[in-house]
Parts: structure tokens; sequence; C-alpha cells
């Protein structure tokens, strides 16, 4: 086997434990060996984890779902990260006084127990996604509001624990009422049962298509990184309380003619050890989704 | 524990320099799955000692420390899959270092060169890479062996690797 074949078995995982050996060893040893591995390896990463280059690679037919969108360069809190924005419990970004109406989500407490379908829906009006079940408590986690709370239960749609799969999401898409540039808060509320410290994500994506098309352009959405300001990101970490729950919240400043709404709620998985629980305990509850036509960012 | 103040940085900081992070730790450990897991890792490790990050100095070598050293604890821990030595690793880590000035050259190389590829060839690489299809999944849709689909996409990485040595060496 030649010095290349023992490098490409190792980045596609194909090389056994003696090749990685001997590759080691040609590291170790071999200064020029050491440079072809590093840019072979540095390709193999650049195209495994930076999203921006898919959009070089997809057929221009395809873009089309983003052709609408403007430029926008300022979003949640004035930070654009490679078109995602990124927002947290920035309460003081967020005038009460300022007129707002909220908007109807479907079962925003999780009280019904319905979920049908394991991926981003195509109609308006239902939570889908990742595995979960609504609960009334857990150890010392109670609902936030009402009787019954969401718990994450795993991350790849059909049950299991795909190690592919960081977290596990729900979705829910609205309509998105009114035009001219509106701005949408997403609230939720989060909590967790754990020793390790358990991280969510809000995500809101906007669209001008309908309910019937949210799956492909959410699967679409990093077809123009560079571009595409219509969708925002949040984070939270929750304290190592059960008893208390921990607000997160995004901010997304939608296009005009933008007329659906994709929330997206998920949890990070806390383990990809086999045996042990990916997701021991991570609730969400009380969903809020406000829509506001006075400019909250900055 | 850190302040809101505080929390809110560390979230922008860890979101924008996440894609990054994960880059690095894919060049030692290359399955994208353990690399993922490697960076869940680091967020928790970089969220618990960042009161000690010094925010006049840049976030993404501070969080690489912490990285490799999580890469360390997984080479060790005697990982399912084959892994490279702790030794090969600190050699490719200082050598990654030497290579970080020109990373935006590279980057800039590789997407004129991906342009260049024929469909086909975008269409195995975003499959394999953006829609993390496996191979066996690419070999059907394709009509073809596993083994071919392997040797296409070490062809591929082959001729990119080629194409931008060839434009970096006319700049």
């Amino acid at each position: 086997m030649n010095h290349d074949d023992l490098i490409h078995h190792y980045l596609d995982g194909t090389a056994t434990q003696a090749e990685a050996d001997e590759l080691s060893q040609l590291i170790e040893t071999d200064a020029d060996m050491r440079t072809r591995y590093l840019a072979l390896a540095e390709l193999h990463a650049a195209l495994s984890a930076d999203e921006t280059l898919r959009p070089v690679l997809t057929k221009p037919a395809a873009l089309r779902l983003w052709s609408w969108i403007p430029a926008l360069r300022q979003m949640a809190a004035g930070v654009v990260l490679g078109g995602v924005a990124v927002s947290a419990v920035w309460a003081y970004a967020l005038p009460k006084s300022r007129p707002s109406v909220a908007l109807p989500l479907v079962d925003a407490s999780f009280e019904s127990g319905i979920h049908r379908g394991a991926s981003v829906p195509d109609e308006i009006g239902r939570w889908s996604g990742d595995p979960v079940s609504f609960v009334s408590d857990h150890a010392a986690v109670k609902p936030r509001s009402g009787s019954k709370m969401l718990k994450f239960l795993a991350a790849d749609n059909l049950g299991g624990t795909n190690p592919k799969n960081m977290s596990s999401d729900v979705w829910q898409v609205m309509d998105l009422p009114g035009d001219g540039p509106r701005d949408v808060i997403i609230s939720a509320w989060f909590n967790a049962e754990t020793t390790q410290p358990a991280r969510f994500h809000l995500m809101a994506m906007a669209s001008d298509a309908d309910a019937t098309s949210a799956p492909s352009v959410w699967k679409a959405r990093y077809l123009e990184a560079n571009s595409v300001p219509a969708a925002a990101r949040s984070m939270t970490f929750v304290d190592a309380n059960p008893t208390t729950w921990e607000q997160g919240e995004v901010v997304l400043r939608v296009p005009a003619s933008a007329k659906t709404l994709i929330i997206g709620i998920g949890a990070y998985r806390l383990s990809a050890v086999p045996g042990e629980a990916a997701f021991s305990g991570q609730f969400v509850d009380e969903v809020r989704v406000t829509l506001s036509s006075e400019e909250v960012l900055p | 524990m850190p302040g809101p103040d505080r929390y809110e940085q560390f979230t922008r900081l860890l979101l924008e320099h996440e894609p990054e992070i994960l880059r690095a730790v894919m060049v030692i450990i290359p399955e994208r799955a353990d690399a993922r897991d490697i960076v869940q890792e680091t967020a928790v490790a970089l969220w618990k000692h960042f009161e000690q990050y010094d925010s006049t100095r840049p976030f993404a070598n501070w969080a690489l420390g912490y990285a490799r050293i999580q890469m360390r604890r997984f080479l060790r821990s005697g990982s399912r899959r084959a892994s490279l030595t702790e030794r090969a690793a600190v050699l490719l880590e200082q050598a990654q270092d030497d290579r970080a000035a020109d990373k935006e050259k590279r980057d800039a190389a590789l997407r004129e060169c991906l342009e260049q590829l024929p469909p086909h060839s975008r269409d195995v690489l975003t499959g394999y890479y953006f829609d993390e299809r496996t191979v066996e999944q690419l070999a059907q849709s394709h009509g073809r062996s596993v083994e071919a689909i392997y040797k296409i996409l070490q062809r591929l990485r082959a001729a990119l690797l080629d194409c931008i040595n060839l434009k970096l060496s006319r700049v």
C-alpha cells in the first residue's frame, strides 16, 4: 500500500489499527509525509466542516429558494456569523412597551401530546421531528406552565442514538402575517435533570414559500451560507438546578416578502458513549412567538 | 460561574468559532461523529473556564488549546476506530500551526478548484461531505461498487490538492 492510500484509508475511517500505526510512524519520522498528510487532512476537514463550501458545489437550480433574500448585514443583536445570527437571553434588547402581537403557535406548552412526523413538517400547526415524549414530571423537574412539558429522547428521527446527530430537534411551521420588514421573537424555557452542562438551541427561519415547501427550505438553509440572513439561532446553557427554568430567546428580522416561519427547538445530546443515555433528562416548555413591526434589532 | 454579559460573549464567540475548531479537530480525528463529540466536550470545558479567558487574545487560539486536550484524551481512550498515536498528533498540531498563515489562501484556492469540478464529481462530494450519506448509499445511488466510490473520493481529494497547489504556486 502506498503512503497516499494509507492517508486516504485513515481519513475515510477504513484503516485498520495496524495501518494507523504505520501512518503514525511515518508522520513521526518523515517531515514530507507530515506535510502530505496535513494537506489531505485539511482538505478533508474543510469539506466536512465548512458549510459555506456547499453552495460552491450545488447546482444553481437549487439556489432559487433563496433568491429573494436581501443581504441583511445586521440581525439579532447586530451579529451575523456566517449567515447565522446569534442571540441569547437579551431582554434589554426587547423593550416591553413596543407594539407586538403573539402569533398562534399550536400546542405551545406541549399539553396535547401531539407530535407527528420525523422531520420539518409540511403543514401549519403541528410539532414534528426527533423522538420526544410529553411528561407531567421527571424527578425534580416540573412543567413550567400547564401540566406537561416536552422531553427530548433521541437525535436521529428514528428513535435511535445516531452519534452523527448532535441534537434532538422538533419543528413547527407557522403563517407569518403582515408585510414589510418585521421582527419575530421566539422564546422558550429550558430545564435539565443531569449532572452535565446541558445545552439547547432555538432556531428560526423565514421563507417566502408556503408551508408545503418548509422541509426543502430547511434542508437548503446552507445553500447560500454567505448571504442567508433570514435565519437565526441562539444557544442556551441551563444551570444545574432542576427546579428552575432558564429562558432562551432568538430574534429574527424577516424580509418583506416572507410568509412562512419555521421554528426549531433542540437539545444537544449529553453523551455519545454506548450504554449512556444521550438525552437523560432535557426539557422545553412554554414556547412563545411574537411579531413586532418595530425594529428591535440594532 | 460567569455573569450574563460573559455568557452572551461566550455564546457569540463559541458559535462564531465552532466550525473552525471542528476543522482543526478533524485534521487529527477525521471521523465527523468523533470530532463533533470532541468539540462538544471542548465547548463544555471552555464554558467552565471562560472566566480565565483574556478577551484581548484570539478566542480561536484559546479554544484550540482546550480542543487539543480533548483530542489527546480521545486518543488515549482507545477509540472504537483506528487512531493515530499521540506523538504523531502533537507533531501534526505543530505543523498545523506553522501552516496557519496560508489558510485563507488555501481556502480561496479550494473554492476555485471546486467550481471547476464536473457535475458527477460535485454530486459525489456533496453526498459524502455535506449530505453525510454513507459510501454504501452513494454506491447504490450512483450504480457503483463501494470500493469504486472510495476510489473516486480518494482521486477527487488528490486532484483537488494538486489544483490547490498549482494555484498557490502561481500566486
